[in-house]
């Protein structure tokens, strides 16, 4: 009897102990990869509970909770995981949002990112959610500093390197709305659709040959994928052998902080023979 | 008189041929662009359009059911677990290997769905029907299990399921383009015991023709010139069950002349969609599978009710 009282009694004591804890700092589920690795530049990741399957950077995300992912939130973990905060995307068209907060959740929804300074206010709402506001300024700070100093360096070129950036297969690529056209606009090149104001769309080879990029950049094939098109040779890019394939995907595509570092590798690769 | 008409047909399909290669997304011309681009991805048009459209005829033939496409006994299912396991494989699109697999797996697929319906070597048309039903459900599931796991894959997958005429190898091109002519060479020389079988097949064995053989020949014919279009095409629906009705409300129901008839109009009909498709909306692009369902069914139903009055008449 006495030793299940004492067994109780620890119980209740940890139990008492955690709840205290919890209640000092947030308890934050964030349901995209971008917002995952913003949390821990901040050094907010102790008041991380819960990520989306496809948080992978930092590697320690992996092992906080997983709870489904951007299209298919796992409702009965997020609400398992008593969050204080959820931070969603913007979900158009979406019932998940009334559905999160139909279950009583806070839920502070991001727009989606369309240029690279969207960033700065993901940034800035986190670090507020997550009283790290200092740490984001100084974040922000010193972001803007680096998009600044490419920016001096791009503006010394004679003119602008004309890219096609190619995201899938079968000519899939990305017009003036979108962010990775932006990301190619920081890096001081010119988007050969920046024109076209959409975001993702299908165009083909043809008006790639007629548009004539000078840098081929793709998140899916090799280079050996462009050489052996009809007519590569009357591309610059090919002729050249300007042909970028071994960026990753989810530095490039995520707008986050390694963006920055594409960005910035993308600035003296889009400029190297000129 | 007949023979004339398919000279027509044959002269404006030419005319629609040549055409086509001045239409595109961008006001590049040149020998180069015209060859070298634009050939290529009409002569795609014309190979997958009449193997799509033949097949539908076989298939509507044999089964006797008008709603039967060159898809219905899982080929096209087939097709899409080549392209995953394709993915699995970590083969490129750009590679040969990528579209031999999707026709093996595309042939696979019906050759299974054939199997499962006979029994005691005869093959009920019910049956298959169902089978080719109960093999597409299943391969879908598998594919969309594929996709629910291998997320980041998926697009490539789904664009695949669009369909659409990209550059594919020359070899490949060369090697589909004959697989489906000898098809539809050996579909026309065949096509008298085709029109026999469309008195039900019971006669048929009556008047002397050994249905299961024939059948297995049709199938082998039909299933393997889809799966040629496929692999250079993806999967583009509507073709193969449109086309031939509409050939029917033409030239009547001998299987001769409607294999000849939808083959050429097949072929025109994807290359007026498909050139529709790269230009609409250049520099974008639409699936051309999008197109031919939104011209193809007001098409049909004009021909249909147009026939429906001619009737009444």
């Amino acid at each position: 009897m006495r030793f299940f009282s004492l067994i109780l009694s620890v119980f209740f004591l940890s139990a008492s102990f955690s709840s205290a804890e919890i209640t000092a700092k947030k308890r934050i589920i964030s349901l995209m990869p971008s917002y995952t690795e913003i949390i821990y530049a901040l050094g907010a990741q102790d008041q991380l509970v819960g990520v989306s399957n496809f948080c992978n950077y930092p590697k320690a995300a992996l092992e906080k909770e997983k709870t489904g992912d951007y299209l298919r939130p796992n409702f009965e973990k997020i609400y398992f995981l008593k969050p204080d905060i959820v931070f969603a995307p913007q979900w158009k068209n979406s019932i998940l949002l009334k559905n999160l907060r139909a279950l009583n959740l806070n839920v502070t929804q991001f727009e989606d990112e369309s240029e690279v300074e969207d960033i700065f206010k993901t940034i800035r709402i986190i670090a507020d959610k997550t009283n790290k506001k200092a740490e984001g300024k100084a974040l922000i700070n010193k972001l803007k500093k680096r998009l600044k100093e490419i920016s001096k360096k791009t503006a010394l070129n004679k003119r602008k390197t004309k890219v096609y950036i190619e995201v899938d297969a079968k000519y899939w690529t990305a017009g003036d709305n979108s962010f990775l056209s932006d990301v190619i606009e920081k890096a001081g090149g010119e988007n050969i659709f920046s024109n076209i104001k959409r975001s993702y769309f299908q165009t083909s080879w043809e008006v790639v040959i007629e548009r004539n990029p000078d840098i081929i950049i793709s998140l899916w094939g090799t280079a050996d994928d462009y050489m052996q098109k009809p007519l590569a040779k009357k591309i610059n890019a090919v002729s050249n052998s300007q042909i970028i394939s071994a960026i990753d995907r989810d530095k490039i595509a995520r707008p986050a902080l390694r963006v920055f570092d594409i960005i910035e590798e993308l600035s003296v690769k889009l400029h190297e023979d000129k | 008189m007949k023979i004339n008409k398919f000279i027509i047909a044959l002269l404006v399909l030419g005319i629609f041929f040549v055409l086509s290669l001045f239409i595109g997304p961008t006001s590049l011309s040149g020998f180069d662009i015209l060859f070298h681009i634009r050939l290529p991805r009409v002569l795609q048009a014309v190979i997958a359009g009449c193997a799509l459209s033949v097949a539908g005829v076989i298939f509507q033939g044999v089964l006797k059911n008008p709603l039967c496409d060159p898809y219905i006994l899982g080929t096209s299912s087939g097709a899409l677990v080549g392209a995953v396991l394709a993915q699995i494989l970590g083969l490129s699109q750009s590679s040969f290997f990528f579209y031999i697999l999707i026709a093996l797996c595309a042939l696979a697929a019906t050759l299974i769905a054939y199997n499962l319906a006979k029994y005691k070597k005869q093959v009920s048309n019910v049956d298959l029907i169902l089978a080719g039903v109960i093999i597409s459900t299943f391969l879908s599931a598998l594919v969309l299990l594929f996709l629910s796991l291998r997320r980041e894959s998926a697009l490539n997958i789904v664009f695949f399921m669009m369909g659409g005429l990209h550059e594919t190898d020359k070899g490949l091109l060369i090697a589909v383009a004959i697989l489906v002519f000898f098809g539809i060479a050996l579909a026309l020389s065949l096509s008298r015991q085709l029109d026999i079988f469309s008195l039900g097949e019971e006669k048929a064995g009556h008047l002397g023709i050994n249905t299961e053989k024939y059948k297995i020949i049709y199938f082998t014919i039909a299933s393997l010139i889809t799966a040629c279009a496929v692999s250079i095409s993806g999967t583009i629906g509507f073709v193969g069950l449109v086309v031939p009705h509409m050939a029917r409300l033409i030239v009547g129901p001998s299987h001769f002349k409607l294999i000849l008839a939808s083959a050429i109009g097949g072929s025109m009909f994807l290359i007026i969609a498909d050139a529709f498709a790269r230009t609409v909306i250049a520099p974008g692009e639409i699936p051309v599978g999008v197109i031919t369902a939104l011209v193809g069914a007001p098409f049909f139903l004009w021909l249909l009710l147009r026939n429906r009055e001619s009737k009444c008449k």
